[in-house]
């Protein structure tokens, strides 16, 4: 990061809260569009029933779970940076944290909207609140779908706070360059915060703990939905290492995620002095080891279903490799552990095509790795009678693409009203200003 | 909650403001509040804050939501008594996650809670002390005065570097 | 700037001759016990201590060269005076690598699918193959092991031997000597799961050539560096000790260290609890019979107890506090409990596939024999800081980390 003031830190951060240019506006009414489309392909759904989509024995599990288990993937690494890189003391995540925690929150709520989409019947998806009720009613807590509900609901809770308390301190200062119905509006999510050695003091206290409490709640929420496969006892969804293989996944679509996001905000924004091209490089490098993760994943359960001798075993993971979904096997190998090698080289981490184009690559590579294994395992399990394929129809098909739009909104959104990069850590890792290094501001004025 | 008449000194330099800080802290003047764009952990020595209550309210909340839905769950399990997939009526294997999960969301909201509480926000008005540019990249120090000790906080301040010194009535 | 550095000047440990005594006769009493114990009537239980200890200190030693390229990968300056400890520890390998060929020797008394071979396994559970294939990993990953502990060690020397004056030559070489580590580093990290991973599949797993799972190799490697973690933690209250470790050596790097143990102590757990989880909802019995015989029966029940409360509570609520992770007393404590705590988790994963016996196969032989290893531990880990240069003098992070720490002293 370049040396720069503590004011101008202020304007250039603030500047994307000012009005935007005409094209902002067109592609936030397009995106709303399709958010429109889904909402009434889905109202169609609800009216006609879970048969217009794909849906048929096996596969009662189909489009609907695999996005739901994407998008909380995609969910996990604004945590892992805001807040385990925060407990590591990484430099690199300053520029980065606040898009990443926003992500995480329309993350986690699109992957809510995917549960109640899901559902038969979502007018009564609440009975899954274990609350008193007139039903008489508990839900089953040892059963992985309740761990799922209570897992999946605090992470969206603790990151919703995590994330709100990072903006308190940036709020306010828009609110001080505000007048009028601006001011009162950010007045009021600001909680009147004036930066007193009070208010900082309990402040920096609670967001550590606040990154100490949400770094095992990552781990633990994905892994919670890693075992709604794999307490299942399906070859393909038994497994023990799944936990920290799909936390190693989730982390791995999240960066690559960010880096799909950052790139052009910050060339669309002219972020280049706050997020340097090193803090970019950071995350592909870790996209290496989170794939090398997942690559290790693959190995090992290919290894381990030859070597358990188990024909069910051995079955299910040859055709994975060369049955009806071969080719989305191959993808999801090659997007996933082969593409995020070349980060290995210089040249290729440096270069703004190529990240982005490699986070794409890594993007449909994880979506495809969570059809290959919640489709493909339940098409050909125990019985061969039992066989059957699932295809695409275009319900599901649209809602996913209006998931991607209704995202995509959300985060334009967030980029217009709130400041897209947190002001107080930028400043925090800049020279703080003495007397004694000479003029105030670094480049003049 | 300067209901004392006080002053406040506006700096633009941190080292100053230290400075400042220091010679009224040795003089014994009381300082009420200092404003900074963010956390210095050079001033948080100098006001000299015991460590933040934050932590143990934090602990409490975690042991109490853990221990609550832990408590919910075996009431609901009780109140059924099915054996389901072969699995005793209290299982504590899985309750282990139920534990886990009901900890952090209490605790969570615990530490958020007591951080906005412990720094006496949410408010309404600013204080009359306030200035936009705290918000920005100047630092501010209010001390309060009696009879007399007016003038000299005023000459203490400008001498080191204030770039405005106002006077605060509560 | 720091004494020895440009000047010549090695700082070197120098042990008191009174503790390589004591190593040494650890060690002999070790091979004695384990000489009389195959020769004798419960040459099995001989064998079961000896694969115990192999495991056990060859994780250590590999997660403490993985600790020093994981240093290297993140670029961290905090543990930089920690790495030659840590080198240290990895100088056991070479041992290692030649107790591994000895295990040959007890192969009918420890796997018994090599008296009575399973025809579906047969291909992979055979004495031949298995001991080619872990050679051949073994060699390549003590190989690199080394490698990176030999540049890091040369880049020192060649430092501390010129005189102060910056030569080009010497600059350059210097660069070649971290550019070797910079890229052995991930290919170590590498080789350290696919290897180990093996080992535990085929040294602890397939003593019971029935049971499987997924996440054995990996809870075996991530179980290995957090036992590399505690013994470091252990041992760096008596590192910190020695006079010339002090100008590097803060109370913060042991803050940092506890940390790290911490966290590593509550992802163990993790580990050990998904693949528990995993096991005990399916409910499969070709599964649940491995975890039943261990957590259930006699006698190896209270041994799992114990183990839990040895290397996950006792870390976890000891390591709380901050000022507890920087007392060296209650480092000593806590971090020997959690090592003694993993060697007995090592114990109850390998021996109830092997003992069919009523009674628990803990006893004057398997302290003994543990002695042993801990006394060719002791030995490597002493001879080497003997011969090397106490701290990573040409490492550019490690005289980074002195830099920002002196700055940090400036009034």
């Amino acid at each position: 990061m370049e040396e720069l003031s503590y004011s101008q830190v202020n304007k250039e951060i603030l500047r994307t809260l000012s009005p935007a240019p005409r094209v902002y506006y067109l592609v936030v009414g397009l995106l709303f569009f399709g958010i429109l489309g889904g909402a009434a392909v889905w109202g169609y759904q609800i009216l006609t029933g879970l048969g217009v989509t794909g849906l048929k024995h096996p596969t009662m599990w189909m489009l609907y779970l695999v996005n739901f288990v994407f998008w909380i993937g995609i969910a996990h690494s604004g945590t892992l940076i805001s807040a385990i890189l925060y407990l590591f003391r990484a430099r690199w995540r300053t520029a980065i944290a606040r898009s990443s925690e926003a992500m995480t929150v329309f993350a986690v709520m699109i992957a809510t909207a995917f549960v109640l989409i899901h559902l038969g019947r979502p007018w009564i998806f609440y009975w899954i609140i274990p609350y008193p009720n007139q039903r008489t009613l508990w839900p089953d807590f040892q059963s992985p779908l309740i761990f799922d509900f209570l897992a999946v609901s605090t992470y969206f809770t603790v990151s919703v706070l995590f994330w709100y308390t990072g903006l308190v301190p940036d709020l306010a200062a828009v609110r001080d360059r505000s007048q009028g119905f601006r001011r009162k509006i950010y007045g009021f999510f600001s909680l009147g915060w004036t930066g007193t050695d009070r208010q900082w003091h309990h402040y920096g206290a609670a967001y550590l703990l606040l990154a100490g409490l949400a770094t095992p709640l990552v781990i633990s929420v994905h892994s919670v939905v890693s075992w709604d496969f794999a307490l299942a006892i399906i070859p393909g969804y038994h497994s023990t290492i799944f936990a920290p293989y799909f936390v190693a996944g989730a982390i791995h679509s999240g960066l690559a995620m960010v880096l799909t996001l950052l790139i052009p905000l910050r060339r669309i924004f002219g972020f280049e002095k706050i997020i340097s091209l090193k803090d970019l490089e950071s995350v592909a490098k870790t996209t290496i080891l989170t794939g090398l993760i997942v690559g290790y994943s693959y190995i090992i359960e290919y290894f381990i279903a030859w070597y358990s001798g188990n024909i069910f075993e051995k079955q299910t993971f040859l055709f994975r490799a060369i049955g009806h979904y071969g080719p989305q096997f191959w993808l999801m190998v090659f997007c996933n552990s082969v593409a995020p090698l070349f980060f290995f080289f210089k040249k290729v981490r440096t270069s703004l095509a190529s990240l982005f184009t490699i986070a794409i690559l890594i993007n449909i590579g994880m979506w495809t790795e969570r059809f290959v294994i919640i489709i493909g395992s339940m098409a050909q399990d125990f019985i061969p009678y039992q066989w059957g394929f699932y295809y695409l129809r275009w319900v599901e098909f649209s809602l996913t693409a209006a998931s991607f739009c209704l995202f995509m909104f959300l985060f334009l959104l967030f980029a217009k009203f709130l400041p897209s990069i947190s002001i107080a850590e930028v400043k925090e890792d800049l020279t703080p200003i003495h007397r004694g290094r000479g003029r105030r501001d670094y480049h003049g004025a | 909650m300067a209901h004392d008449p006080a002053l406040l000194g506006i700096f633009s330099y941190l080292d100053d403001l230290l400075a400042v800080l220091k010679k009224l802290k040795e003089a014994e003047f009381k300082v009420l509040t200092v404003f900074s764009p963010i956390h210095f952990s050079e001033i948080q020595e100098l006001m000299g804050h015991k460590p933040s209550i934050v932590r143990y309210l934090t602990l409490a909340g975690g042991i109490l939501g853990g221990t609550s839905l832990v408590g919910l769950a075996i009431y609901a399990h009780l109140s059924f008594e099915l054996i389901t997939s072969g699995k005793p009526i209290l299982p504590p294997i899985p309750f282990v996650v139920i534990f886990f999960e009901g900890t952090i969301l209490l605790a969570v909201i615990f530490a958020v809670a007591s951080w906005v509480l412990k720094g006496r926000l949410p408010r309404v008005h600013l204080p009359r002390a306030y200035d936009r540019r705290f918000s920005e990249d100047r630092f501010g120090i209010l001390v309060a005065y009696t009879n007399g000790q007016r003038d000299i906080i005023q000459k203490l301040l400008e001498e080191t570097g204030a770039e405005e010194v106002r006077d605060v009535a509560g | 700037m720091l004494r020895g550095e440009n000047h010549g000047e090695l700082l070197t440990a120098r042990m008191p001759r009174g503790w390589i005594i004591i190593f040494a006769l650890l060690f002999l009493s070790g091979l004695i016990a384990f000489l009389v114990g195959v020769s004798g009537p419960q040459s099995q239980r001989a064998w079961q201590a000896y694969l115990t200890n192999y495991v056990f200190w060859t994780g250590l030693s590999f997660g403490a060269v993985l600790f020093v390229a994981i240093l290297n990968m993140a670029d961290a300056v905090w543990g930089r005076p920690l790495k030659r400890l840590a080198e240290g520890l990895g100088a056991f390998l070479p041992i290692s690598f030649l107790l591994f060929w000895f295990l040959y020797f007890g192969k009918e008394e420890i796997f018994h699918w090599v008296r009575q071979p399973l025809p579906e396994k047969q291909f992979w559970l055979n004495a031949g193959f298995l001991f080619a294939r872990d050679g051949i990993g073994l060699f390549l990953l003590t190989a690199l092991s080394l490698a990176l502990i030999y540049y890091s060690v040369k880049g020192d020397k060649e430092m501390a031997s010129r005189t102060g004056v910056d030569n080009p030559a010497g600059k350059t070489r210097e660069e070649e000597n971290w550019r070797a580590q910079r890229i052995l580093s991930p290919i170590v990290g590498i080789a350290y799961t696919f290897v180990l991973s093996l080992l535990a599949f085929d040294l602890i797993m397939s003593l019971d050539p029935h049971w499987y799972s997924t996440l054995f190799g990996a809870y075996y490697f991530m179980g290995s560096f957090y036992t590399a973690l505690a013994a470091l933690y252990f041992l760096s209250p008596i590192f910190l000790r020695a006079r010339e470790m002090r100008e590097a050596l803060h109370p913060h790097h042991l803050h940092d260290l506890g940390k790290l143990v911490f966290a590593f102590c509550i992802f163990t757990g993790y580990l050990f609890y998904t693949q528990f989880l995993v096991i005990w909802y399916g409910n499969l019995p070709e599964e649940t019979r491995y975890v039943i015989l261990r957590v259930r029966l006699t006698p190896w029940e209270p041994v799992a107890w114990l183990v839990v409360g040895m290397i996950f509570i006792t870390p976890l609520l000891g390591l709380l506090r901050r000022k507890i992770k920087m007392n060296p007393i209650a480092i000593v404590i806590i971090s020997g409990i959690a090592l003694v705590g993993m060697w007995l988790e090592r114990f109850i994963l390998v021996a109830p596939s092997i003992w069919k016996g009523e009674a628990l196969p803990l006893g004057p032989m398997e302290v003994l024999i543990t002695a042993g290893f801990l006394g060719m531990m002791a030995l490597s880990l002493t001879f080497f800081l003997r011969g090397v240069p106490l701290l990573p003098i040409s490492d550019p992070l490690f005289r980074k980390a002195i830099q920002s720490h002196e700055e940090k002293e400036k009034p």
